[in-house]
């Protein structure tokens, strides 16, 4: 499998501050990439560097071969970046079906026909078990519901490269469950997935593959076995 | 709605206001009615930029008067014809709504209305100081006639108005429905999202704020021929600023309807207001109606009417 | 050639002024710097403020200053009611904060047309025995009307830069725009302390609006010109810096004194501007901003 992205020697800066330290990964073409790290390791520094919604102070961001560290967020999209947000952040004025009509005609331009919008933001819908809230405000909906709404976004923006920041936090044990398939779903669609959370037995079964980041730095990476028996995880996680 | 309704639309009427003059009646009608004209087409601008949009322009009067003081230039210069001073006073007021869009849309929403507030007083001062246009006393200039169909100057004016006024909501309403006006819809919800999505807010931000300073300055420039004494305390009045954002406002700022029904709304009842109490006690009530919309019924007229219907169709 | 007489006074003066809007901005550094409330009223309630003055001066022959001081309480309890509203309306709803700021916008045009509505137009001025005199240093004139209102405000700036890193509500009142949730943990409710914060914001206008009186006449609108300078001044020092806030105002009253001086005065408005926009574009964080 080819690298679809490389993050090589990124550091992040805030004041005085140093939110990420030459930090290198490799995430691989259609792979489940899992982000673990204790809070304020700078898990979502990494995600809004990558993103594109901040820039880096050091490194480089390698996207399909292309260097995108100086590109801006909407231009990243484009290229086949998406991310979901923690909180979940929909557009709040338009219907849950407008939602999606917003990333297909401006993230996916070009590769979907203005006349199939609609059908085609109708199929996501029922991918994620929205369809019946198609007409429905994002005010009207539920915490689980806003969280497959954020997913149902991303999706739309037809991503080659998924960032799923924290979808699950605070969900209970079936919610989990009902998200979980969807984006092994996805991910058999081919899109590559990197999935950022908490929720260790969600990520453990999810990803093929982890990277852990404690205070800035990555200090494992390999299968989720062997990231759990790692001794400099336990140690960021449950301390000396 | 296909897209040459809004044209017929328009024609039909401006060629009604045309019928209208050829009437006759009280010369006043037509000066009100250019104030509230004038005000539909400064309202429908603000909302591209504020209702649409979701950023708030102060200085209403500093793009105003760019079309005012651009005609009175050319007049002065070349006595160019009315749809030229139309057209420059358009495109300079545009070009100045993209620099300071440009200058100050990178960063907070906040920035930027307050720059707008401090360019309204630093161009105030640059023209008191340009002697070409008057400088702080102002100037008079003699109109031309109007042309052989109209009656007078006021029913002409009033004519332009109502061609520019059409035009403007016309423009207002294709970018509503366009998807132009989706991506402003998003920028406005969530900026941030919306960069997410692909959409390009910066260069969104500054066509938004191009168009509306355009249209602003459109607004501006039958000004001279209107007033004939042009002098920088009346073209940079507050009531433009406060007008043109209340009047959105009041009236809703989602769509291009509420622009219309709040400018003929407040329009209507400051030329009534003027003539019957003191102007200043108008304008009082006015920052008071706006203060209470923007606290209790942030969605306006408009939305006012639409949660009604909702209620009722369930 | 410059002359070096009219360079150093300009210069001098300019420190004065300064000195004073440091005094005029201090309202904003609270409530843009520290609570993140974008009250482009402000200078609305400085010129109330300056009405105050001349009125208690006018009819009960009372001293600006005087006025100034007693006021505070009043103005403090002016400001309690406008962040009750504002609350009400704005912030427990999480709206933006850009129709919190067309709020204050509209609370700016009525005081504005208020004021317009009882005094009229025409510039008011006060009479106090010491505004008109001056003595030299060498060949710089310092006049009491602008070292006074300087002094003044210099103490209060101190004053308040004491407050809040030395007392509870000070110490509270900083915290609360970087962590109100441990504020919350600790047993402070985040509103009163922003509520506090914000009385005490429109509680200064009531002195920097008497020091505003005796500088020079006011009429209702010049409130405008200031709202420029003002956030020039705190964007300048950087957000929530008291002493940056004092640094920045001094800096632009030299750059528009000098301005004044050699450009002519009507260009004074441009200078706060012109120098927002280069801060924004190439230091946005200010001079000591956080």
């Amino acid at each position: 499998m080819a690298a679809l992205l490389e993050v090589r020697g990124v550091t992040k800066r805030f004041g005085g501050f140093r939110a990420l330290s030459d930090v290198s990964l490799e995430v691989r073409e259609g792979e489940r990439f899992g982000l673990i790290g204790p809070n304020g390791s700078g898990k979502t520094t990494l995600i809004n560097c990558i993103s594109g919604a901040l820039g880096t102070d050091g490194g480089t961001l390698v996207f399909r071969g292309k260097d995108i560290t100086r590109l801006p967020a909407h231009q990243r999209t484009r290229l086949g970046i998406c991310r979901s947000f923690q909180i979940p952040r929909p557009f709040t004025s338009m219907t849950v079906l407008e939602n999606l009509g917003i990333p297909l005609e401006y993230a996916a331009h070009g590769q979907v026909p203005r006349s199939a919008v609609a059908s085609e933001a109708m199929e996501i819908l029922r991918l994620m078990g929205l369809d019946a809230k198609a007409q429905a405000r994002p005010a009207d909906l539920t915490q689980i519901d806003m969280r497959k709404l954020e997913l149902a976004r991303a999706m739309a923006a037809k991503p080659k490269l998924l960032i799923s920041d924290e979808a699950m936090a605070g969900l209970s044990s079936a919610e989990v469950d009902a998200i979980l398939p969807i984006l092994f779903a996805l991910n058999e669609r081919g899109i590559t997935i990197i999935m950022i959370e908490h929720i260790m037995r969600a990520v453990m079964r999810f990803s093929q593959r982890i990277a852990v980041l404690d205070a800035g730095e990555k200090i494992a990476e390999g299968s989720p076995d062997e990231v759990v028996n790692n001794k400099r995880v336990e140690t960021a996680y449950l301390g000396e | 709605m296909r897209k040459t309704v809004p044209l017929w639309v328009m024609l039909a009427v401006v060629l009604a206001a045309f019928l209208l003059t050829r009437l006759g009646g009280n010369r006043y009608i037509y000066f009100a009615g250019y104030f509230v004209l004038q005000y539909i087409v400064l309202a429908t601008a603000w909302n591209v930029l504020g209702g649409y949009t979701g950023y708030v322009n102060f200085g209403t009067a500093a793009f105003f008067a760019t079309g005012a003081y651009t005609a009175l230039a050319l007049i002065l210069a070349f006595k160019a014809t009315l749809p030229v001073q139309i057209l420059a006073g358009g495109l300079t007021a545009g070009l100045l709504g993209l620099g300071i869009g440009y200058l100050t849309l990178r960063l907070r929403g906040v920035f930027f209305s307050i720059a707008t507030l401090a360019l309204s007083v630093v161009l105030q001062t640059v023209v008191s100081n340009w002697a070409y246009v008057g400088g702080g006393r102002g100037l008079s200039i003699i109109r031309p006639k109007a042309p052989e169909l109209f009656a007078g100057h006021a029913e002409y004016l009033f004519v332009v108005m109502v061609l520019l006024a059409a035009g403007s909501v016309a423009l207002a309403w294709w970018i509503e429905n366009s998807w132009l006006g989706r991506g402003l819809a998003a920028i406005r919800d969530n900026e941030e999202a919306a960069e997410c999505m692909g959409v390009p807010t910066l260069r969104l931000k500054l066509f938004a704020t191009t168009a509306s300073g355009f249209l602003m300055g459109v607004a501006g420039t039958p000004f001279p021929y209107y007033v004939t004494l042009v002098e920088p305390g009346s073209v940079f009045s507050l009531d433009y600023a406060v007008n043109s954002l209340a009047m959105p406002m009041i009236g809703g700022t989602t769509t291009w309807v509420g622009p219309v029904v709040g400018a003929i709304l407040l329009g209507t009842a400051q030329q009534v207001a003027t003539v019957t109490i003191s102007s200043e006690l108008n304008l009082l009530i006015v920052g008071i109606v706006l203060v209470a919309f923007v606290m209790l019924a942030p969605q306006g007229i408009v939305g006012l009417v639409q949660r009604l219907f909702h209620r009722r169709s369930r | 050639m410059v002359s070096l007489d009219l360079l150093l006074n300009a210069i001098v003066a300019g420190i004065l002024l300064g000195g004073f809007y440091a005094a005029v901005s201090l309202g904003i550094s609270v409530s843009f710097g520290l609570l993140d409330i974008v009250n482009i009223a402000h200078p609305a309630f400085v010129i109330l403020g300056s009405y105050t003055a001349y009125a208690m001066n006018r009819f009960f022959d009372f001293d600006p200053l005087l006025t100034g001081l007693l006021f505070t309480p009043i103005f403090y309890a002016l400001g309690e009611v406008v962040y009750r509203l504002y609350y009400m309306g704005f912030e427990r709803k999480g709206e933006e904060s850009l129709r919190g700021l067309v709020f204050f916008f509209g609370m700016l045009f009525i005081i504005e047309v208020a004021l317009l509505l009882a005094y009229g137009v025409d510039y008011r001025m006060i009479e106090a025995r010491y505004v008109g005199q001056s003595f030299h240093i060498g060949v710089v004139g310092i006049a009491f009307r602008l070292l006074l209102p300087c002094l003044v405000g210099l103490m209060v700036t101190v004053a308040l830069h004491l407050f809040l890193s030395k007392t509870f509500y000070g110490r509270a009142i900083k915290a609360v725009s970087q962590d109100s949730q441990a504020l919350r943990l600790m047993g402070v409710n985040p509103v009163k302390i922003k509520r506090i914060a914000f009385a005490l914001s429109i509680a200064t206008a009531s002195l920097a609006g008497a020091l505003l009186i005796l500088i020079g006449p006011v009429e209702p609108s010049i409130g405008r010109e200031y709202i420029g300078r003002v956030f020039a001044i705190v964007v300048l020092g950087g957000m929530g810096s008291i002493s940056g806030t004092l640094a920045a105002a001094v800096i632009l009253g030299v750059v528009e004194s000098l301005t004044s001086t050699f450009s002519g005065p009507s260009w004074a408005p441009a200078v706060s501007f012109g120098i927002l926009l280069v801060v924004l574009a190439v230091r946005p964080a200010g001079l000591f901003g956080r």
